[in-house]
């Protein structure tokens, strides 16, 4: 069976078990064909409109992933996923530290890089990718706006609504859950976009055991940040123990010793590296350190000889500063130096702790390291400075 | 500035100075437009509307908005050409390129002059005293780029909302409420200018306020177009 | 409801909206002092706000260019008073310039500027401390480009720090000479 075919027989097999099941409301929308677009009069071109609005503004927002590299390798995966529908997608890596994804009606899928910081591998990606085309397929969009409206629970999409009108739709978090679904989905289309985006991924060959591993992962993360702002994408895509028992039973019966699964680990680091310095630095701007710190021991604990990650955790305590912090942060960048593929900036942080401690020769060995390795660095005239300063 | 703001914004202005009044502003009394033919390009109008439904539902129409930006683009181009000008149409240039990032960037602009212009100008207590009576916003040399492209010596930015926000909404049927004024669904504000694209003056300006319009339809929206150019010194 | 008492209501409900609304007022192109600290000799006229512990000089609208005046940030306190202050950078008193310039961008972040770039670190006196320098880009949440330059030191164990900002088309390059004469004329009281 070639794809575009078995991918109408997967989603035929779910309309029949979406038609067994009975559903919430209004249910009777078939699924979006390719190249299918609504008519004008429509509520559905009413929404297409608006997301047509925040495609636009997005894509002149700044905020977009320039990285031509990154951008292909996503958009081949999404291509081997979506077969047919791939032309009707234009995927949008948004720069923003936090996990999420989202499809919009009109075609617009949003991959956000906190997203990309947090995936194992391009198996885990693939899932979440296949997921949100579950959304688009099954015209999810559509569905629960007809069943808001006729329900008239208004205030979440009225909220959603609102601020996906705005201009500042990178404003506030509010407007990042907007944008990133224009509305919430039910439990329901969860439950399908999950079923769908765990078919898309086996059907690509990749490994069926990763996709529970996602929302496993980002639950520890959720938890040990308890006390701060709740992940975003929690808002919308409520994680139970349930969902996740359900993809690994679906593993544990697609599961296969004999075929050759991938979970795609080396290509996926390889278009994702380059971006993480950025991406980590981003995270540690939210200040939400429990959480990033879950996050960091999970990627130190997956790659020990990584100098860059053992600097980012030094940041964290510097940037955390509570009591016995800055010890630890000295520590985090030695043991960074001593691992090496450490950024020059090591020394520089290092510098700048060692100096406040009083520890001037160390304080100007680290300087001079730094300088040595960034000679042209934008900030060399402060340093110098600062070098002076500690004679 | 996000739209609950504006709505915010220009609800706070409208009462404080007033619907009836006549509010444009020049840059120069005595100011004239060039000799000869003036050619004017008009900017996408920024136009979007929206249906409030019976349980507070706001729902953005795409035939609605389609229908509302053809007449305000067309009632613009009638009152222009009246005027005499010679309308150039708005061609965004390749998407993705340098200058379409250029134009989008310039219509931000002009939305942050605007919001200046609407906060320092129409509400007294917010009045900058370096500006006293003069009227000098500009969108500066950045205009050129435009000016070549289209060969136009003027352009015309405008701007239309109705009511979208949540925290507006609440503030109006509070402050409708309380003032006795009538605040229903599609309340309809808007903006214009007219930029020399020469110097990137801003040389005229107005802003609209009008609770019984109604962009869907041609009629009323030719006169929302014609009352806020009305003096546009053309 | 008669119209006396509808104008009231009317009154009332204006005077709520605007309570804590400072009115503008002029800056002369004399010397001023700032924060009884130290003086600046603006060349130019200005309209000056002020706003907790900024000073805020613009000319055409504070969303177009300004000149911010951040008169002494005491030890342990946010850059501003947003609602997430609790757990944005605070300022500590043996913050180095680099620190410093960190804390800056972190604040302008807390209020809603996205994708800050801080360039060109480097060390000039400011009043009698030994100062920073520095260069900013960044976007504001509806997108438009903005640039910014800030100076500032710590002093007496507070911050003071001179940012001007503007956007990128026209008004940031309009008034930066004027912005920068102002940073050149510090002056210890």
């Amino acid at each position: 069976m070639n794809g575009p075919a078995s991918l109408l027989v997967v989603l035929a097999v779910f309309a029949v078990t979406a038609c067994a099941t009975p559903r919430g409301a209004p249910g009777a929308l078939s699924d979006v064909r390719p190249a299918q677009r609504p008519t004008l009069d429509s509520d559905e071109a009413g929404l297409w409109m608006q997301m047509d609005r925040v495609e636009q503004g997005l894509r002149t927002s700044g905020h977009l992933v320039t990285d031509t590299a990154v951008r292909t390798y996503l958009r081949d995966i999404l291509c081997k996923l979506a077969t047919d529908y791939c032309p009707d997608i234009r995927l949008y890596v948004v720069q923003t530290p936090h996990f999420n994804a989202s499809m919009a009606p009109n075609g617009v899928m949003q991959v956000w890089t906190g997203l990309l910081l947090r995936a194992d591998n391009e198996a885990q990606l693939a899932y979440v990718l296949g997921h949100e085309l579950g959304h688009y397929l099954r015209r999810h969009s559509v569905q629960r706006w007809r069943d808001v409206r006729t329900k008239t629970n208004v205030t979440a999409v009225f909220t959603v609504l609102t601020a996906a009108a705005g201009h500042g739709y990178i404003g506030s978090l509010a407007q990042l859950v907007a944008l990133g679904s224009i509305m919430q989905f039910s439990r329901d289309n969860e439950r399908e976009a999950d079923e769908i985006g765990f078919e898309l991924m086996v059907r690509a060959g990749y490994d069926p055991r990763e996709a529970s591993k996602v929302w496993e992962s980002l639950d520890k993360e959720r938890r040990a940040g308890k006390d701060s702002d709740p992940l975003i994408f929690f808002a919308t895509h409520p994680p139970t123990d349930e969902r996740i028992d359900t993809l690994k039973e679906l593993a544990r019966k697609t599961y296969t010793p004999d075929r050759d699964w991938t979970d795609g680990r080396q290509a996926y680091l390889k278009a994702v590296r380059p971006l993480r310095a950025t991406l980590l630095r981003d995270e540690l701007r939210l200040r939400d350190f429990a959480r990033t710190q879950v996050l960091l021991a999970r990627l130190v604990a997956a790659e020990p000889a990584s100098g860059q990650l053992h600097f980012f955790q030094g940041e964290l305590y510097r940037l955390r500063n509570d009591d016995g912090d800055p010890a630890r942060a000295l520590e985090s960048y030695e043991r960074a130096l001593a691992t090496g593929g450490a950024p020059p900036e090591t020394n520089r942080a290092a510098g700048l702790l060692l100096m406040r401690r009083g520890e001037k020769d160390r304080a100007r060995a680290a300087f001079d390291r730094y300088l040595t390795e960034a000679p042209d660095a934008e900030d060399k005239s402060m340093i110098h400075a600062y070098l002076e300063q500690l004679r | 500035m996000n739209p609950r703001h504006w709505i915010w914004l220009l609800s706070l202005i409208v009462v404080l100075s007033g619907c009836a009044q006549s509010t444009a502003l020049l840059r120069d009394k005595s100011w004239q437009r060039q000799p000869g033919t003036v050619r004017v390009v008009i900017m996408p109008p920024d136009v979007q509307l929206s249906e409030l439904t019976a349980g507070g539902l706001l729902e953005p129409k795409a035939d609605w908005t389609e229908r509302a930006r053809e007449h305000v683009a067309s009632a613009l181009e009638k009152h222009l050409q009246t005027k005499g000008a010679t309308v150039v149409t708005y061609e965004p240039p390749a998407s993705g390129g340098e200058d379409d990032s250029a134009d989008v960037q310039l219509v931000k602009l002009h939305d942050a002059v605007g919001g200046a212009i609407l906060v320092h100008k129409y509400l007294p207590v917010l009045a900058l005293p370096t500006k006293g009576d003069r009227f000098d916003w500009t969108l500066g040399a950045g205009v050129k780029q435009l000016q070549a492209r289209t060969g136009a010596d003027y352009a015309v930015f405008v701007f239309f909302r109705d009511s979208y926000a949540s925290a507006g909404r609440v503030a109006l049927i509070v402050g409708a409420a309380i003032l006795g004024v009538g605040v229903q669904g599609g309340q309809q504000v808007g903006f214009a200018s007219l930029v020399d694209l020469r110097t990137g003056d801003i040389v005229w300006f107005n802003r609209l306020f009008n609770p019984a319009g109604d962009l869907r339809t041609a009629e009323p929206a030719g006169n929302a177009v014609q009352s806020l150019l009305v003096q546009m010194p053309l | 409801m008669t119209r006396g008492i509808r104008a009231a209501f009317v009154l009332a409900v204006l005077a709520g909206l605007l309570a804590g609304c400072a009115r503008y007022t002029l800056v002369e192109p004399k010397a001023r002092t700032i924060a009884d600290l130290y003086t600046v000799e603006p060349q130019t006229r200005w309209s000056a706000l002020t706003d907790g512990k900024w000073e805020v000089w613009t000319v055409d609208g504070a969303g177009l260019e300004a000149i911010q005046f951040l008169k002494g940030l005491e030890d342990g306190e946010p850059l501003f008073r947003t609602s997430d202050a609790q757990k944005r950078m605070k300022f500590r008193k043996p913050m180095a310039p680099s620190e410093l310039a960190e804390l800056l961008a972190d604040g302008l972040s807390s209020i809603g500027v996205q994708n800050i770039a801080v360039t060109n670190l480097r060390p000039q006196k400011f009043g009698s401390a030994d100062g920073f320098r520095c260069d900013l880009t960044f976007l504001t949440k509806n997108g438009l480009e903005k640039q910014g330059m800030a100076a500032g030191g710590t002093m007496n164990g507070r911050l003071y720090l001179v940012l001007y900002t503007g956007t990128k088309l026209h008004y940031y390059e309009a008034h930066r000479a004027h912005a920068e004469q102002i940073i050149q004329s510090i002056r210890m009281k």
